[in-house]
């Protein structure tokens, strides 16, 4: 079996791991669906980038995870926010919503973007998925993980339009960097209540 | 030794070395604006590919660089550019001496400009964008107050900053495609409107500008200040780079009309919310849309030099800016931003009052010329968009009048605390501020010799007619 077949099946995984990002409560779960989130971007970028390079994009993502995990008894308490199940059932709603958009509007897409309309789809959803993520929170880790999300989605679309190694670099750097941003914003609004507390 | 690394390289480099300075700030400032003067002064007297020296013991500075198989570029035509933005830092730093809040500024400053030159640099320029994206998350931990119980604007900044990569990336593919395939008119129509989306997000086009207030509101006023102004500046280069280097782009039907309507509704939607905004701590963002909106509307123009008129614009906004955020600096830190502020700091308060009349292009004030060149073209070229720019005008205007009235009305409870805790407002500042009022005059006044300098900053986009 090639990666050509399996590739449907690599989509519906993504979308299945984008969800949990967006819906779960349980950080400990959200940073577990962030992981096997970038493993299923590495297994579909393989298609367009060598695996070497793609290699790089897996590593740099369990890196930020790790990152994450590392602190993950300061910073948990900052996902597990205050919203409420309607809420949540609102993001994933809009988000489904916005998924079924994409997959009608996907021939359209593909006029202006020709790539691999599976790899089309796959960078798109995780593309929608950044986007509600971002749109729809407050929360700096929320923000973060829908940034990371957004990038990993546009990766996937930009390897298949130019696999430069230059861009693969400097957009690791960016993902770290945002890994990074969101860290210290948690970490340093945790000091400041810590402080007036 | 070549140009990439000596005004790109050398001040990330240095940047990090005067960080690590930190516990001795008094050397960290002084070596910082220091380093601040030099690139600007070697922007000025070392030539990029030309022999330097005697012949035995002379060298040259080569203009390129290889990194990763792509090329950094730095010519000899775009050093007066550099040059402006190494003399505009250098300046801002100079602040630095009365503002202790914001001395963060000089070691990050270094770093950020490094990275925006390089951006400047790196060819073929796509790359940009991932460029400035890293100098935009370089930048949190100095926009982070420490005292800030609030990051909205800040998450805001770093969300827009990073939408903009995907589509420039995105329009720099396009961009090449279109120019591989010059018949085909929907990969040009593609490109632009990705290019367009891309710089909407940096620029803050109306109405992705609602961060810049919420930052300034949050942050040092002139560390937000600073970092607006710049990004600011080095993005509008970008654009005119973009712009010059394709030139099908440039003169595609709708494009000067696009950029019109998008710097029309930013100078009248950054004029209006400045009017009716009654922090005059949000100012400098919304001046900073207000100048980006006239940069757009300059370069959309037609006929001689629509480019000189561009920087004529930049460079009292940066000196204005300069002296609006120190002031400003100076009447938070004493509290009084508003009500009463003219009794307690009356250079400070003139001072900011000198720099919103100036920057809504009052007469013989620094912005007066370019703006009655600028208003002069609209109205042979587009007179719909001079009644935004017009009404915008207006508003800030009158944002200057309201400011100055609260700012002569004394406060009801003086501060009585402050007054005996805070030093006296000192006489360097209070010279500082007047020579930044003679500065702003003599540009109105006599604007043939900085019209020469505006001239020399464009000097490398010669393809623009």
């Amino acid at each position: 079996m090639n990666l050509a077949q399996v590739s449907p099946l690599l989509v519906v995984l993504l979308m299945a791991a984008s969800l949990c990002i967006l819906m779960l409560q349980n950080f400990r779960l959200a940073l577990a669906a962030l992981a096997a989130q970038y493993l299923l971007i590495f297994l579909l970028i393989t298609s367009v980038l060598p695996s070497s390079l793609a290699l790089v994009k897996l590593l740099v993502g369990w890196m930020i995870t790790a990152l994450l995990v590392s602190e993950i008894w300061l910073i948990e308490k900052d996902w597990e926010n205050r919203i409420a199940l309607s809420g949540n059932l609102l993001r994933g709603g809009v988000l489904i919503l916005l998924w079924i958009v994409v997959y009608l509007g996907l021939p359209l897409i593909q006029l202006w973007i020709p790539v691999n309309q599976t790899v089309l789809l796959g960078g798109l959803i995780l593309l929608s998925g950044g986007l509600i993520q971002v749109g729809l929170s407050n929360q700096v880790l929320r923000v973060s993980l829908g940034l990371l999300t957004l990038f990993s989605g546009f990766e996937i679309i930009y390897a298949a339009l130019e696999p430069s190694v230059l861009v693969s670099g400097l957009l690791v750097l960016v993902n770290i960097g945002i890994g990074l941003t969101g860290l210290f914003l948690v970490i340093r609004g945790k000091e400041e209540n810590e402080v007036i507390q | 030794m070549n140009a990439p690394l000596i005004w790109a390289g050398l001040p990330i480099l240095f940047g990090v070395v005067v960080w690590l300075l930190k516990k001795y700030p008094r050397i960290q400032l002084l070596a910082g604006c220091g380093l601040f003067v030099l690139f600007a002064l070697l922007a000025i007297f070392l030539p990029i590919e030309n022999p330097v020296g005697t012949q035995r013991a002379g060298f040259i500075i080569n203009s390129s660089l290889n990194i990763l198989g792509r090329q950094f570029v730095l010519t000899f035509a775009e050093q007066p550019m550099l040059m402006l933005l190494f003399g505009f830092s250098a300046f801002w730093m100079l602040g630095l001496f009365s503002i202790s809040q914001a001395r963060r500024l000089v070691s990050y400053g270094l770093v950020i400009l490094g990275l925006l030159t390089a951006s400047l640099m790196v060819q073929p320029f796509l790359y940009a964008a991932l460029i400035i994206e890293a100098a935009v998350l370089i930048s949190v931990p100095l926009l982070a107050e420490p005292a800030a119980h609030n990051s909205r604007g800040l998450v805001r900044f770093i969300i827009f900053l990073s939408l903009a990569v995907p589509f420039t990336l995105l329009a720099g593919w396009a961009a090449n495609l279109a120019e591989a395939n010059p018949a085909n008119g929907m990969f040009q129509i593609r490109a632009a409107i990705l290019l367009a989306l891309g710089f909407s997000f940096m620029l803050g086009v109306f109405p992705l500008f609602t961060w810049m207030p919420m930052l300034s509101e949050e942050t040092h006023p002139y560390i937000s200040g600073f970092l607006l102004n710049l990004l600011s500046v080095v993005i509008l280069f970008l654009g005119v780079r973009f712009l010059n280097t394709y030139g099908w782009l440039r003169t595609m039907a709708g494009v000067p009309n696009a950029l019109q309507i998008a710097g029309g509704f930013m100078v009248l939607s950054a004029g209006l919310w400045a009017g009716f905004d009654r922090k005059l701590i949000r100012l400098p963002a919304y001046l900073n849309v207000f100048q980006n909106g006239l940069a757009l509307v300059a370069l959309s123009l037609r006929g001689a030099s629509p480019l000189i008129l561009f920087s004529a614009l930049l460079i009292p906004r940066l000196i204005m800016t300069g002296y609006l955020c120190l002031a400003l600096s100076v009447l938070e830190r004493k509290q009084v931003l508003g009500k009463g502020a003219f009794a307690d700091q009356p250079f400070a308060a003139v001072m900011v009052l000198v720099s919103i009349f100036s920057m809504s292009g009052f007469p013989l004030l620094a912005g007066f010329p370019s703006m009655l060149l600028l208003i002069e073209r609209l109205g042979q070229q587009a007179p719909a968009i001079l009644l935004l720019v017009a009404l915008g005008l207006i508003a800030l205007i009158g944002a200057g009048i309201r400011h100055m009235i609260s700012m002569v009305t004394p406060a009801a409870e003086p501060d009585t605390q402050s007054l005996f805790t805070e030093p006296a407002s000192s006489v360097l500042l209070n010279i500082y501020f007047t020579a930044g009022i003679l500065v702003c005059l003599i540009i109105g006044l006599f604007p043939s010799r900085f019209m020469l300098a505006a001239e020399e900053i464009v000097r490398a986009f010669q393809n623009w007619q």
